[in-house]
């Protein structure tokens, strides 16, 4: 136990002292996952919308599809883009791999289908009227699509911070594909997997720490959209 | 000359349930109002849904201003707004009062500030200016049912739809409703169609009643709907049916009056029956129509009273044409109108 109460000491302390080492890997966390999820947004939100408001060949497959993709192994995507990426794989002229692009490319393959599932149930959820009424008031069709996620606003913004949960927290793709490079691609979950390993709880629990300063107000801006959604 | 903003021709629109709306020919003249009255399931929605250009028809033409509109037209969003719907049960954007009015104008480019005394005068028109800025969650039904239509006419489009304005409103806001609807449209030349299946209502607010009965325009009213004088003192008083009978009615109403009666309230006999209705007189059948299960049987006294009965009482009464026979009705089954 002692050395459990000596690591929340010592991280407390390198909290309050804002350790560089700390802040590092948590600016390296914050800015891979807010660009994974950028992305994930810009591909998830229009995916959703689409499959829930157009009716053609395979929607519901495509439900099907993306609803098991929710629940993707981040090995599994960590394996699919280490593949890829690696010297011999397709995408190896690039140069991605153990780079915080690489991360970036796994953390967005995550999140996409979580944003794209939960947008398509928000879009289904939104009331059938708002279509009908957009048109009757004169919207062309953009327009109609703006007011239906201007309606359902408050679950996609729900789809998007659950999201971004997901990818801030995942450990598996950033240990393949970025590589745990101190400075460079050492983010907070394969940092807190490394230092634990070594037997260093005081930077681990340090990190643990900021991971849940950073998840604990996703979650209130998570149940807040939920309640304004309901 | 009069000149019509909407036309139906040949128009046929069938749907899963095996719902078919079917109207030969129908038109709207500019700066008329039009109720469409019907039982649920006559096919009013529907018929508005098609007017507004929400959907459109399997067969037959809908024309605004003498041109087919379709759902291939490349101007069909223009189209839409020279029209507008606000349905039975209508939906209000997330947001404050004053921003779902401004929603439809926004759509036309126009900018808040070159609107805003518009917005401020249709508000005050509805009594809803003092909650401008409240969400629209927060509004009672009626205050909901007003702003939508507030939405709507602010838009000064050719044809406003109504499909049943009023339908779960209390007395008082359906006064405050109609009351806006006759003043806005003395004022105006557009065109109002308005679907309800109040036929008082329909009586009250306009002078063309359609009359919808399964997806079909009625060519003969199946309501009994006369002119008469109605005179007398109290409560109970007699009313002088236009070159017809005369009716008892229970009304405070009295002079020229618009009178209805429903088809199904009107009893049959071969014989005049003992009861209380005060109304009991014979006529001659004219007519025999069968509509959606029923027996339409006009019965002429003067004038035609159309009687709905059973194929099994059309039986035993072995009704057939010139035959005599007694009408009987209540005084309180006589609606009396404006």
């Amino acid at each position: 136990m002692d050395n459990i109460f000596e690591g929340i000491r010592c991280a407390l302390k390198m909290i309050v002292r804002l350790d560089r080492q700390v802040i590092s890997i948590a600016l390296i966390s914050i800015k891979v996952s807010i660009t994974s999820i950028i992305l994930a947004t810009l591909l998830g939100v229009p995916v959703g919308f689409y499959v829930a408001l157009k009716d053609f060949w395979g929607k519901q497959a495509a439900v099907v599809i993306l609803n098991t993709l929710m629940a993707l192994p981040t090995v599994l995507i960590g394996l699919l883009v280490y593949s890829f990426l690696s010297r011999q794989g397709p995408l190896g002229t690039l140069g991605f791999l153990y780079t915080p692009w690489a991360m970036v490319i796994g953390q967005s393959i995550l999140a996409f289908p979580i944003v794209a599932g939960l947008s398509l149930s928000a879009t289904q959820g939104v009331d059938k009227r708002v279509k009908k009424t957009a048109l009757a008031l004169g919207a062309n069709g953009r327009q109609t699509a703006l007011a239906i996620l201007a309606e359902g606003r408050f679950a996609i913004f729900a789809a998007i911070i659950a999201g971004f949960g997901r990818v801030f927290t995942e450990v598996g793709i950033s240990m393949m594909v970025g590589g745990n490079i101190q400075g460079y691609t050492r983010n907070i979950t394969t940092a807190i997997a490394l230092e634990t390993g070594k037997g260093e709880f005081g930077l681990g629990i340090a990190l643990g720490i900021v991971l849940l300063m950073v998840a604990l107000p996703i979650n209130i801006l998570f149940y807040y959209f939920q309640r304004k959604k309901s | 000359m009069e000149k019509p903003v909407l036309k139906v021709e040949n128009l046929s629109r069938s749907y899963k349930d095996g719902f078919t709306l079917q109207i030969p020919y129908l038109e709207f003249q500019e700066g008329k109002i039009y109720t469409l009255f019907g039982p649920n399931g006559a096919g009013k929605t529907t018929l508005l849904n098609l007017l507004a250009f929400l959907d459109f028809p399997e067969k037959g033409k809908i024309l605004f201003r003498e041109k087919e509109v379709t759902s291939k037209n490349s101007n069909l969003v223009l189209l839409r707004k020279k029209i507008t719907l606000v349905m039975q049960d209508p939906y209000l954007f997330k947001g404050s009062v004053i921003q779902n009015v401004y929603y439809g104008l926004e759509l036309r480019s126009l900018k808040f500030n070159e609107v805003k005394e518009k917005i401020g005068k249709a508000l005050n028109m509805l009594g809803l200016w003092k909650l401008r800025n409240r969400d629209v969650q927060t509004l009672s039904g009626g205050e909901r049912q007003k702003l939508a239509l507030a939405r709507a006419i602010i838009l000064d489009t050719e044809a406003l739809l109504l499909d049943e304005p009023t339908a779960y409103l209390d007395e008082v806001y359906t006064a405050s409703i109609e009351e806006f609807i006759s003043n806005i449209m003395a004022k105006s030349s557009r065109t109002l169609i308005m679907a309800t299946h109040n036929l008082e209502q329909a009586h009250r607010l306009s002078k063309e009643i359609i009359f919808l009965l399964g997806g079909r325009i009625q060519s003969v009213s199946p309501w009994n709907a006369y002119s008469a004088e109605v005179r007398g003192e109290g409560d109970l008083k007699t009313a002088q049916i236009n070159s017809g009978p005369e009716i008892y009615v229970v009304t405070k109403k009295s002079g020229r009056r618009r009178l209805g009666i429903d088809p199904k309230n009107i009893i049959l006999s071969l014989d005049r029956i003992e009861s209380s209705a005060l109304n009991s007189f014979k006529g001659k059948v004219t007519s025999i129509k069968e509509i959606n299960d029923l027996m339409q049987i006009t019965v002429k006294r003067g004038v035609d009273f159309n009687i709905l009965i059973t194929h099994k009482s059309f039986a035993e009464l072995k009704i057939a044409l010139g035959k005599d026979l007694y009408l009987t009705f209540k005084a309180s089954a006589v609606e009396v109108f404006r």
